[in-house]
């Protein structure tokens, strides 16, 4: 026994070896660069810095937004009241400051939108936890409600640019390094801070735990409740800041923006590798998911490639992507048996 | 609660009088119990005599209305999960409870982390825990594997380890045998033998007889929610647990070989599939039970799964009544009169959320339906009752298939089947993980079954099983058979030899 033992722990250190190596963030970034590479041979204007951080600029509001996202698919379910959370805590921040005709800091607005956020992602963790609605439906629930809230008690008009607070004018000019976006680094460091708390917390190692199995979890003595409350609540909070920079960034406040694109943040994050049965998943993946989306969506008209099109490319990525995660499931699988 | 009284002995678990009931049916009258530091006791007994209560009750899971548990000397009123776990008590389940995406150091470590009450998760703690644990048991194993990657006797010992990495003073080990292969049960026993040496007291759950023996100091078995016998193990004799658990005493003889002049009903020529078999060749007469056994990964399975399609056959040729037939697929099986019946009879036999009355139906739809395929409910409904009560299943024909018990689910199974009519029926270990009641009942049934002509292909590792249930045997070995002989000329010795030759 003991042999077959080392045997296999031979074998196994070589299969690791070949994860690092087949791990979904080496295909991603391949993939990037394949395709950027594709693009600049056929149009040489996207081989540009500007083109950089153009595509890092747009992807900052999906990219946040996705981090929520990818932690509630690592633990297991789907945020679909993703883009209503974002939207109700930028616009009706906004509001507020209009309201109150402040002009700055900034930073409040921000903080009243994670507040708002953070409510209500604790009213998504109230449904799924206590209510025990499956996420998929009360999320979905949840952020028509939210919408619903929001156009009937905060109202339905515009903030165009020239009532917009000064603060969020200054955010959307702000760039550094001759052009790159400041948002981008509230991206970046959201996303190191996600991976820490991901890998160095208790929190972080139980949302993997509960979605490798819940029942486990429950078993080896993690506050399921309560873990899910954090996590709904964080992910809220994520939504919120995705959504006060998108209306500073578009300089326009409307309520009616960013609902119905769910599914762009929910294929960033499969197309990043996050398992969507949960228990896998990695804030680079997330990353790398959203810079590929990106710049499927966004930058394949350079190429020549029509937007009707476009739509086309990225559903067929979005299967192949998946597909090549069942398949490797299933070679595991096999390789086991 | 928490008693105040200090009992000084040397248990480390005593249960006093423990009563427990659900719905005010009650489960556990009166149960005392008691368990010493480094002993080995197994709880025997048949499905839904009281066993798994007693574990609930134990690690905290249920509560219960009378009497006290009194651990290391500390008298409880009554116990909670963490209290339970905090006295060094662990339940080892049969599903371990392993998280299949994470490593196995973060397996056993995690849970160190959660005792501990930690917010922050370090990886180096996890690997010194995990690897400290795992010295204690005498295994090595990469630390980095995930445990979705691991063999499930590697998933056994990766939830010993959890068990033991505080100081465990009990380990519940709630049925551990069922999914391992014999040397990992070997293994197993070591474990066991090894914690017991270091201390540790240890639970067994088990109704298999021979591991009772292998590895327990006590027996201790319920039948009904009452204790019926709790001695050292070397004043049982097998016969005698058989009797404790069921309350009757159970005498199988052996089956007589069918009369040779019988024209086979189902007969295989150089049947061959991949590199799981070839050469295969052997028929059944009618009224015959033929018995496929050998060790495991012999392709015993892999060939009951291509006389029924499930896994096609390469080459070869198949008769039926002197016919030959193609199988290629399940659909063809069926529509020549071959019935199978799975191993694991939950998952792969009945369709859990449907009724029973359209369980049955499920294989002769095609009888049943009308003109336009438009199927009657009274057809159905009288197909079921006509076999709920030819095989005596304990349930109404509207029940839903989970809500009815092992055996009677593995009844329905064989119903369905059944009413088909089949010409041959292929058993696929028929009674793993059944107690010693219903697979008696099984045994009864298969038996009845080949009185009325059908001719049966049953593969069983169980030599028990084999040798009072089989007219004849093939074994398997390396994918060719390398044994066939009566069951009337064979001892259990001689047959367990043959099976094992090439180990």
């Amino acid at each position: 026994m003991n042999s077959s033992q080392n045997a296999s722990g031979t074998k196994f250190s070589l299969k690791s070896l070949s994860r690092i190596f087949s791990g979904s963030e080496q295909i991603l970034i391949v993939c990037i660069v394949a395709l950027c590479a594709l693009i600049a041979i056929i149009n040489p204007i996207f081989f540009s810095m500007d083109t950089v951080f153009d595509m890092l600029r747009t992807s900052v509001v999906v990219g946040i937004i996705a981090i929520g996202v990818g932690l509630v698919m690592i633990n297991g379910g789907v945020d679909l009241s993703c883009m209503s959370i974002a939207i109700f805590a930028g616009y009706t921040s906004t509001r507020i400051f209009v309201a109150l005709d402040l002009q700055e800091p900034m930073i409040l607005m921000f903080l009243i939108g994670i507040a708002i956020g953070a409510s209500l992602g604790f009213l998504n963790a109230v449904f799924i936890a206590f209510f025990k609605i499956p996420i998929f439906i009360a999320t979905l629930g949840a952020g028509v409600i939210y919408q619903g809230i929001m156009l009937q008690f905060i109202g339905h008009i515009y903030v165009t640019p020239a009532h917009m607070p000064s603060g969020a004018l200054a955010l959307a000019d702000n760039t550094v390094l001759g052009g790159l976006h400041v948002s981008v680094f509230i991206l970046i460091s959201l996303l190191v801070l996600t991976h820490l708390l991901l890998r160095y917390t208790m929190v972080g190692r139980g949302i993997f735990a509960m979605g490798g199995s819940l029942i486990s979890a429950q078993r080896a003595g993690y506050n399921v409740k309560r873990l899910n409350i954090m996590l709904y609540t964080f992910a809220g909070a994520m939504y919120a800041i995705g959504g006060v920079i998108h209306v500073s960034v578009t300089r326009f406040a409307d309520p009616s923006q960013l609902v119905g694109t769910e599914l762009v943040v929910v294929s960033s994050v499969v197309l990043g590798g996050v398992s969507i049965v949960g228990g896998r998943g990695s804030m680079l993946g997330v990353f790398l998911g959203t810079l590929l989306t990106i710049l499927i969506r966004n930058n394949l008209v350079l190429m020549g490639v029509s937007s009707d099109w476009q739509a086309f490319v990225f559903g067929l990525v979005l299967i192949c992507a998946i597909s090549l995660q069942a398949y490797q499931r299933n070679r595991a699988q096999k390789k086991l048996a | 609660m928490k008693g105040s009284i200090c009992v000084m002995s040397d248990n480390v678990i005593e249960l006093k009088d423990i009563c427990k009931s659900f719905y005010g049916v009650q489960v556990l009258k009166n149960i005392n119990m008691h368990i010493k530091a480094g002993e080995a006791l197994c709880i025997a007994g048949e499905n839904g005599s009281g066993k798994s209560t007693i574990i609930k009750i134990i690690s905290g899971v249920h509560p219960y209305e009378n009497g006290e548990v009194v651990i290391n000397g500390t008298v409880y009123k009554s116990i909670t999960p963490s209290q339970s776990i905090s006295e060094g008590i662990q339940v080892i389940y049969q599903d371990f409870s392993l998280f299949p995406n994470l490593s196995v150091a973060e397996n056993i470590g995690l849970s160190y982390h959660l005792q501990k009450r930690k917010s922050g998760f370090s990886r180096k703690i996890c690997n010194e825990i995990a690897q400290k644990s795992l010295e204690k048991i005498g295994v090595e194993m990469n630390l980095d594997m995930l445990v979705e990657n691991l063999s499930v006797a590697q998933k056994q010992i990766v939830a010993i380890a959890r068990a033991i990495m505080q100081d465990a003073k009990l380990i519940i080990m709630d049925e551990p045998t069922t999914t391992l292969t014999k040397i990992e049960i070997e293994r197993l026993y070591e474990i066991i033998n090894g914690l017991k040496k270091s201390g540790v007291a240890v639970i067994f759950v088990s109704h298999k007889l021979d591991e009772i023996f292998a590895v327990c100091d006590r027996v201790f078995v319920i039948r009904n929610g009452e204790v019926v016998a709790d001695d050292p193990v070397d004043e049982f004799e097998q016969e005698k647990l058989a009797y404790y658990m069921t309350g009757s005493n159970i005498i199988e003889e052996k089956q007589p070989p069918v009369k040779t002049d019988g024209e086979y009903v189902f007969e295989v020529k150089n049947l061959a599939c991949r590199e799981y078999f070839k050469n295969i060749s052997f028929g059944v007469r009618q009224g015959e039970i033929l018995c496929l056994t050998g060790r495991l990964g012999s392709g015993r399975l892999e060939l009951a799964k291509s006389l029924f399609g499930a896994l096609p056959a390469t080459d070869g040729e198949i008769f039926l009544n002197g016919k030959k037939i193609s199988v290629r697929n399940i659909t063809e099986a069926i529509s020549n009169g071959i019935a199978y019946v799975p191993e694991d009879r939950l998952s792969e036999g009945l369709f859990l959320d449907a009724t029973i009355r359209n369980n049955l139906s499920a294989v002769v739809l095609n009888r049943l339906k009308k003109k336009f395929g438009i199927l009657r409910e009274r057809d159905k409904e009288k197909l079921s009752t006509e076999w709920i009560e030819k095989l005596s299943i304990k349930a109404r024909s509207g029940d839903p298939g989970h809500s009815l018990s092992g055996g009677n689910q593995q009844r329905v199974v064989l119903a369905k089947w059944m009413a088909s009519n089949p010409a041959l029926f292929v058993f696929n270990c028929p009674t793993v993980g059944v107690d010693v009641k219903s697979k008696f009942e099984i045994h009864t049934l298969i038996k009845n079954m080949v009185k009325e002509g059908v001719a049966v292909v049953m593969v069983s590792d169980d030599i028990g099983e084999i040798l009072y249930n089989s007219n004849r045997v093939l074994v398997i070995d390396g994918g060719e058979i390398t044994f066939e002989s009566d069951t009337q000329d064979l001892t259990y010795e001689s047959l367990s030899k043959k099976i094992t030759k090439g180990a």
